[in-house]
């Protein structure tokens, strides 16, 4: 056994300092305040405990209550009692999700990604699977609204009608604004409503739009869409920012192809990634090299590239015999001649909201003729993208009193777009104001008319995704209250019979279901139709041209810092405001649940005396707002971020007062609104705690990531993993026969994206406990993300590492539980008997992981819409009660049955942890180590495969894959 | 006297108490003989027993999943559209159709949240017969709680058939706490 130096990691910029001991603090400052403020001294204590000891005989008098049972009247076909049915469904944001649906006598109470689909297969970001908690949310609407008061649908609809019949005669404009569109159908109902009324007008606006990339490909190529990747053809990622694996569009595809690149299982080669990028993205966490640049200097960086490499491939783009703004040299000829080697086998990407720097960015695509391999623009007449510039000029015309109706489609500008006041004060001009919304929120609050829509898990729909998939929406369940279809609404106000299930169905079998039957196509969820070849795109010089000019005329801003705004991957544009389970997922870099906050660099707060949780003023040229900072390293000297989504003024008890509005910080120029802009910072001297994570359940600095790079790994498979330690036992081991669960993480493939704890909370009843719990450590996940930093503080790598019961073989906490409420299975889990427990906290005491959780209080489950959402095959545990990961025992137990049902036995795929299914980048295996042919059997010799803390000799049952990076320089 | 009365009054009351808690207290709060009044006088005696109705025409959930189920109200229809359709406790069930107000039956075997039993486990796979942990259900005509249904009954019933570790490792966990709680 030789000593290897380990690198060092640290959990945060104040406590990177801090010996470890120091660390460790026992009690948690005010933890039992609300107890001390009753419980005065001894004497109170015993009288408290009197009557508690007084009461249990009166408890225990106490007759079961009578139970009901009630049956079926008439009982569908399909839904036997206690037996999960599956639909497949679409879910329309961010890019869209296919999805299966797991429903429990007529109730979705799980949601996961459709294994059929081409470009997911299976993976699941958590705004998709969180959304089956916002569809039970009891602040919706449950009627439709006339000036707040509840009205039928006839009378609405008719006085809709009329003003429009009214408004359309008058000549005055009527708009229609709503998200991106790729609904086929939804733009043959836009026609049919502009054939009824010509003055209608469809505006797209999206609360973070990715219009810059749709006008930059209309420029370029002439067509007006979002460009499709394919990472899992390429060996070079250059991106610019974009945070492709975290809130971009389709992540959970892209994190897919990506990992699917990145598996030394697979192939002795990983494709390699470089991101240049103002603030630490979930993508930059991941990057086998990053580079913190402020936003203002990529575009010079990116002209840079182009211009090297159109000499290189000898294709002039830029316009000749021009001075290019000054960029780092050797950076941007490096990036040039790493390009070049990978010409065709590269993808380059940014998310500047700047349309010019896309144009560069698809020139530099174009000469290493990228298109057609590993990115495409496909045309596609279903796609309406978001056009910034078309909102801008409503809001203008709004304000003149040209506009004589506008229906707010499912968007929400009172509250996203930048300049509210103008907003509402254009509005005000408006003779007709309609919104159609599923729950309150600003927009609905300032119109005259609410259409209440059914949630997506509610309503009929499709979507095109170019170049041949074609996917429906189908309800999973009856609408809860008394809304309607969005659809079916215009459609009501387009002709007289409004039945958007007809339409639609009628509109796929004439147009798509040619040789598949509506019923299949259903069941899949999805459609392959045949596509026209990938036609070669040509760039258009002049626009490259255009784009230069625009580019050289950037001039530098008022203030010293350039705020950017961001999307963090829960919450992303905040239309789930009411979701709990997204303001409680920790943010995979910042580890903060329930707020936002000023991200700045640790250089930065030095400078300005600044610490996390210090309030600050940030000021623009003309707004201001208060917000706390929280120091991250990684971040660019220059540049502050702030996170949109939070903020809300209007929406249920969950999203209201968490956070600040980070929207008012937009501003419209060169045709999108722009995400950057200059403001100053000063300290108010006022403080305030952010609800962090990272430093709750840590380990304490011990040896637990072993990490490589790929360089080390073909040299030595066994690189980063050498130390190992003979451990002897008093016990003489558990019977290691029958079936032997084991999982395996592969640190090199998991992204962080913070899927699995989602689907983790779904699938195990998990309560949300708040953020004044969260600041008492009290967070109830049972499977948590730790996030390492290693190195400087200016740019740090990051590791992120999940972590659940490790089902240890000789588990600590067992032996120390005075009731026998947590012992081992014969198939190696770790049992944890909640009927048993009775809450002497010595088993969490004792755990070297920190996985344990306790339930302090009974979580409140008494929304009775909410508690649709539990899922019935797992208990809710009550207050007192020890809780942690069960490996997904009752999935464990459902597959064993089936395969017996069956009478075969038991297969891989039968059994899937709810993390493991929802796996993006599938990096979570599991299995039965006795059964040769699993994976985990086969990987746990592999000379990566190491278990967390091995030397205290637990034995645990979860292992990991080293981390492995594609890096030139040691690790 | 009074003196040796009180003794023997005292030895009386506390033998008393030591044989009923010996011997009853271990069936407290388990419901054992719970035979509840149902909203409808429905006999399992006459459609099981006399009329030899299998089980799992009317509970034919059992074989699928977790729950037996409550018979859906129209499945009652099936027969009584022609049998005796104008009996009071027949009309009860044309009523609850009518109505759209389902029967509100009283449950009568508890299963507490915290464990997970599944029909289809034991009819399907173990094959074991409904009267094994339901009593003669065909003789009773108001059905009442056979057997205890507590853990002790469901672990003998395992190790006697052999289905609990150590003695089968295919099967095995059958004993285990976490094959019924969690």
């Amino acid at each position: 056994m030789s000593e290897i130096p380990q690198p060092i990691y640290w959990l945060d910029v104040e406590r990177k300092n801090i010996p470890e001991d120091e660390l460790k603090a026992e009690f948690i400052e005010g933890e039992f305040d609300s107890f001390n403020k009753v419980v005065k001294g001894r004497r109170d204590f015993l009288k408290i405990m009197g009557l508690g000891l007084a009461s249990m005989p009166l408890v225990s008098c106490m007759r079961i209550p009578v139970k009901k049972a009630l049956p079926y009247l008439q009982k569908n076909d399909t839904v036997v009692p206690g037996v999960a049915n599956w639909y497949a469904t679409y879910h329309p944001v961010n890019g869209g999700a296919a999805l299966l649906v797991k429903t429990r006598e007529g109730r979705p109470v799980k949601i996961e990604g459709n294994t059929a689909c081409p470009y997911s297969q299976g993976g699941l970001m958590p705004i998709h699977q969180a959304s089956v908690l916002s569809l039970y949310d009891s602040h919706r609407f449950k009627n439709p609204q006339k000036k707040s008061q509840e009205v039928s649908w006839s009378s609405i609809d008719n006085e809709i009608v009329a003003a429009l019949d009214r408004i359309q005669a008058s000549g005055k404009k009527i708009a229609l604004v709503t998200g991106t569109v790729s609904s086929p159908s939804f733009v043959a109902i836009i026609s049919l409503l502009k054939k009824k009324y010509s003055n209608l007008v469809h505006i797209v606006y999206d609360a973070f739009s990715s219009s810059s990339v749709i006008l930059a490909n209309k420029d370029a190529f002439g067509l007006p869409v979002e460009t499709s990747y394919s990472f899992d053809k390429a060996e070079l990622i250059v991106s610019f920012g974009a945070d492709f694996l975290g809130t971009m569009p389709h992540a959970q595809e892209n994190t897919r192809q990506y990992s699917s690149r990145r598996d030394l299982k697979v192939e002795n080669r990983m494709l390699k990634h470089i991101q240049i990028e103002s603030l630490m993205s979930l993508s930059g966490a991941n990057a086998d090299l990053r580079i913190p640049l402020s936003d203002s200097k990529q575009g010079a960086l990116i002209l840079g590239i182009l211009s090297q490499l159109q000499r290189q491939v000898g294709k002039q783009v830029l316009p000749a015999g021009i001075s290019l703004p000054a960029t780092d040299v050797q950076l941007s000829t490096k990036l040039a001649m790493d390009l070049l080697e990978k010409r065709g086998k590269s993808v380059v990407l940014s998310d500047s909201k700047d349309k010019s720097v896309q144009v560069m960015v698809n020139a530099i695509n174009w000469l290493l003729d990228n298109y057609n391999n590993t990115l495409a623009v496909h045309g596609n007449p279903y796609f309406v993208g978001a056009n910034d510039a078309d909102f801008e000029e409503l809001v203008q015309s709004m304000g003149r009193g040209e506009v004589g109706a506008v229906l707010f489609h499912e968007t929400n500008p009172a509250y996203t777009y930048y300049d509210q006041s103008s907003f509402k004060k254009a509005l005000e001009n408006v003779e007709l104001k309609v919104a159609l919304s599923y729950a309150p929120d600003e927009t609905t609050a300032v119109v005259d008319y609410v259409l209440p829509t059914n949630y997506y898990l509610e309503s009929w729909g499709d979507h095109f995704r170019a170049p041949k998939t074609y996917y429906f929406t189908q309800p999973v369940i009856q609408p809860l209250f008394g809304s309607r279809m969005s659809l079916e609404s215009l459609l009501a106000l387009a002709s007289e019979k409004a039945d958007y299930y007809e339409f639609l169905k009628k509109f796929a079998q004439s147009n798509y279901l040619t040789g598949t039957s509506w019923e299949k196509a259903l069941h899949d969820g999805l459609v392959e139709v045949n596509s026209p070849l990938a036609s070669p795109v040509k760039l258009k010089s002049e626009a490259v041209s255009m784009a230069f000019g625009k580019l050289l005329q950037k001039g530098e801003g008022d203030f010293n810092f350039s705020l950017k705004l961001y999307q963090k991957i829960g919450l992303l544009d905040g239309r789930e405001g009411n979701n709990p389970w997204l303001h409680e997922l920790p943010d995979p870099i910042t580890k903060a649940t329930w707020d936002n906050y000023l991200l700045i660099s640790p250089q930065a707060a030095k400078e300005y005396a600044l610490e996390s949780g210090s309030i600050v003023t940030v000021k623009a040229t003309t707004r201001m707002m208060e917000v706390p900072v929280l120091v991250q390293p990684g971040t660019e000297v220059n540049t502050v971020g702030l996170a949109i989504g939070y903020g809300r003024t209007v929406a249920g008890k969950v999203g209201l007062g968490v956070g600040v509005n980070g929207h008012p910080f937009q501003a419209f120029r060169d045709g999108t609104i722009q995400n950057l802009e200059t403001v100053e910072i000063k300290d108010t001297g006022k403080k305030r705690d952010l609800a962090l994570t990272q430093t709750h359940h840590s380990m304490q600095g011990r040896s637990i990531i072993k990490e490589t790079t790929l360089q080390e790994y073909l040299n030595d498979p066994h690189a980063g993993n050498k130390q190992h330690h003979s451990t002897l036992s008093m016990w003489s081991g558990h019977d290691q026969k029958g079936h032997q669960w084991a999982m395996m993480i592969d640190l090199t493939k998991c992204t962080g994206c913070s899927g699995c704890i989602i689907s983790c909370n779904a699938e195990n009843n998990i309560p949300v406990v708040g953020q004044q719990e969260v600041f008492l450590r009290r967070e109830m996940h049972w499977l948590r993300l730790d996030r390492y930093y290693k190195g400087d503080e200016k740019n740090p790598e990051v590791v992120f590492m999940p972590v659940m019961c490790q089902h240890c073989d000789n588990a600590p906490c067992e032996t120390v539980c005075p009731v026998l409420a947590t012992v081992q299975s014969t198939d190696g889990l770790n049992q944890q008997v909640y009927n048993r427990c009775v809450g002497t906290r010595y088993c969490a005491n004792n755990c070297p992981y920190k996985v344990r959780r306790f339930n302090w209080f009974d979580y409140p489950h008494d929304d009775k819409y909410q508690n649709m959402a539990l899922n019935p095959d797992v208990v809710v545990r009550s207050r007192g009660v020890m809780e942690k990961c069960s490996l997904c025992v009752h999935r464990i137990q459902e597959g064993k049955l089936e395969a017996k049902k069956q009478g075969r036995g038991l297969q891989e795929d039968d059994i899937k942890t709810a993390c493991q299914q929802s796996c993006p980048a599938n990096a979570i295996m599991f299995g039965d180590l006795n059964d040769p042919n699993s994976s985990v059997a086969k990987f746990v010799k592999n000379p990566r495969n190491y278990k967390l803390l091995e030397e205290l000799n637990v034995r645990p049952r979860v292992s990991y894959l080293t981390k492995v990076r594609n890096t030139e320089r040691d690790a | 006297m009074k003196k040796k009365f009180l003794i023997l009054m005292s030895v009386v009351v506390v033998g008393v108490g030591v044989f009923v808690i010996t011997t009853e207290a271990q069936r407290f709060n388990y419901n054992q003989g719970y035979a509840p009044e149902q909203p409808i006088k429905y006999s399992h005696k006459l459609h099981a027993g006399d009329y030899q109705i299998p089980c799992l025409y009317c509970h034919f959930a059992a074989e699928k999943g977790r729950h037996a189920g409550i018979p859906p109200v129209e499945l009652c229809m099936n027969c009584h559209k022609r049998v005796a359709p104008d009996k009071p406790e027949i009309l009860k069930i044309k009523d609850a159709l009518n109505s759209g107000k389902t029967i509100e039956w009283i449950k009568v075997h508890h299963f507490p949240d915290f464990a997970y039993f599944n029909h289809s486990q034991h009819v399907s796979v173990g094959k074991v017969a409904c009267q094994e942990c339901h009593g003669p259900v065909e003789t009773m005509v108001n059905v009442r709680q056979e057997k205890m249904l507590n853990m002790g009954w469901c672990l003998d019933c395992h190790r006697l058939k052999g289905i609990a570790a150590p003695t089968d490792h295919k099967n095995a966990g059958a004993s285990d706490c976490a094959k019924c709680h969690y």
